[in-house]
């Protein structure tokens, strides 16, 4: 375990260094998320009424979208000179390139929440912040199923030649549960629901997690091996 | 005593209906440096891939240094250099040579990263980008990334596509070096002149089945080339 552990951050900081470098990916995603939620805002009536249920709705479609479209790049990057190849043929547990691929994509998506969320608040008037620990959990528990599944589907379709639209058609069906108990979450901690709801829901988004991960790190090898 | 260190038997390869390799046989010594020769579509690349583990055989058994060519051990004792770098454009040289190292669980990463770019003559760019390199720097850090854990076996993927004639020809000393320090090395080119040049041994495929393998012995490259059109055709 300790050796997945060491290969899988040796990989993730190598990925941290090529973003970083780059910097192709952040902002254009943070701009994509920022104009998910502006044209939402103008899109609809929004009025203190439907406020929570709304804005919990249009919070985590931004980050599905803005999160969707960080996920090709995780690794289009190892597609590079065909890096994923040098990559499978050392000596490195398949899982241990999962575990990076999977930290990268959760942490440039928590970078894009934190930047997203101070807007979200100004625009829609609304403290989604305000239960602060709860509705960390949510975003968290809901970030960890997100880019689980979507680093699987993601390595899944980098070989594609569609592979920019097959993304998302493959992955938002999966998610469905996900955005209901992770957007009825939030919905219900904006409007001070009953703590029986929205721990229900983390629950669920725990529960969600477990599964597609453990799924996803299992079957990810064979998914290597047709890379 | 020669141990013979590359073994395919009978492998064959079928991609749906399409058959890529027909049984071939293959008994590779220690230390030898074969050169792989045919046409697109002979099965070169196939074969290759199926000795490196990234693909198996659909028929027959292929072994790398006495272990099954799928068995992960064997990734731990093989190099390989293709016409893609494998390198990270934004990297530097040194960072990518530590990456690998890192990657095949090497303790002296740093010294060792350091040693290879001096081997490869690119330890005055060791802190460049690999994007900036031009295309012969890229393929001789590319000979030092498949040389980062020491392996016993090289495998080589057209590593001449795409070098100009110097490049190409001081690539071909660092692949003589191989040879004399005792790998097993193995090559596809389509490049007659710089692929027997450096081999001991020449073999050539087409359709999947192996037409030729004969020890080289010094043989120039315009003989072997009347041998590769009587068995390929032209």
């Amino acid at each position: 375990m300790n050796e997945i552990l060491r290969t899988a951050h040796a990989i993730l900081l190598k990925d941290m260094k090529t973003e970083f470098r780059s910097r192709e990916f952040l902002g254009h995603t943070f701009m994509f998320a920022l104009l998910v939620i502006v044209i939402f805002n103008f899109a609809f009536k929004i009025n203190p009424q439907n406020t929570p249920e709304l804005a919990s709705g249009i919070l985590w479609i931004a980050f599905l979208f803005a999160g969707t479209l960080g996920l090709g790049r995780s690794f289009l990057i190892e597609k590079e000179n065909d890096c994923i190849q040098g990559l499978g043929l050392s000596p490195v547990d398949r899982t241990a390139i999962f575990i990076a691929k999977f930290l990268g994509n959760l942490f440039f998506l928590v970078i894009i929440q934190i930047m997203t969320i101070p807007v979200f608040i100004v625009l829609y008037n609304l403290n989604v912040m305000e239960h602060f620990t709860l509705q960390t959990a949510v975003f968290l528990l809901g970030d960890i199923g997100f880019m689980t599944l979507g680093t699987l589907i993601a390595a899944m379709s980098v070989n594609l030649k569609a592979r920019e639209i097959l993304l998302p058609v493959l992955l938002l069906p999966l998610l469905v549960p996900l955005l209901i108990f992770a957007a009825s979450a939030t919905a219900a901690l904006l409007t001070g629901g009953e703590p029986d709801t929205y721990m229900g829901r983390l629950k669920l988004l725990a529960a969600y997690d477990v599964i597609f991960f453990v799924v996803s790190a299992l079957v990810f090898e064979y998914i290597m091996d047709e890379l | 005593m020669q141990t013979t260190s590359i073994i395919c038997q009978k492998v064959g390869k079928k991609y749906g209906d399409f058959v890529a390799l027909r049984g071939v046989d293959l008994a590779v010594n220690e230390g030898d440096f074969i050169t792989i020769f045919g046409p697109n579509g002979a099965g070169k690349t196939t074969l290759l891939k199926i000795l490196c583990g990234i693909t198996r055989p659909t028929s027959g058994a292929a072994t790398v240094g006495e272990s099954d060519a799928h068995d992960p051990a064997v990734r731990k004792r093989i190099g390989v250099i293709s016409h893609k770098s494998y390198l990270y454009d934004n990297l530097t040289a040194f960072e990518n040579l530590v990456f690998y190292a890192e990657m095949y669980g090497m303790e002296n990463r740093e010294a060792r990263a350091a040693e290879l770019l001096e081997s490869v003559e690119l330890d005055q760019r060791k802190n460049d980008l690999v994007r900036n390199f031009s295309r012969g720097m890229i393929q001789r850090l590319s000979i030092a990334r498949a040389l980062v854990a020491d392996p016993a076996f090289i495998f080589l993927d057209e590593p001449f596509t795409g070098l100009d004639h110097h490049s190409a020809v001081m690539f071909q000393k660092l692949l003589s070096g191989l040879h004399r320090r005792k790998k097993t090395v193995l090559m596809i080119t389509h490049d007659i002149p710089l692929g027997i040049a450096a081999a001991t041994r020449a073999m050539i495929l087409k359709g999947g089945r192996k037409v030729h393998d004969e020890p080289v012995n010094g043989m120039d490259a315009a003989t072997f080339l009347k041998i590769y059109l009587e068995k390929v055709g032209t």
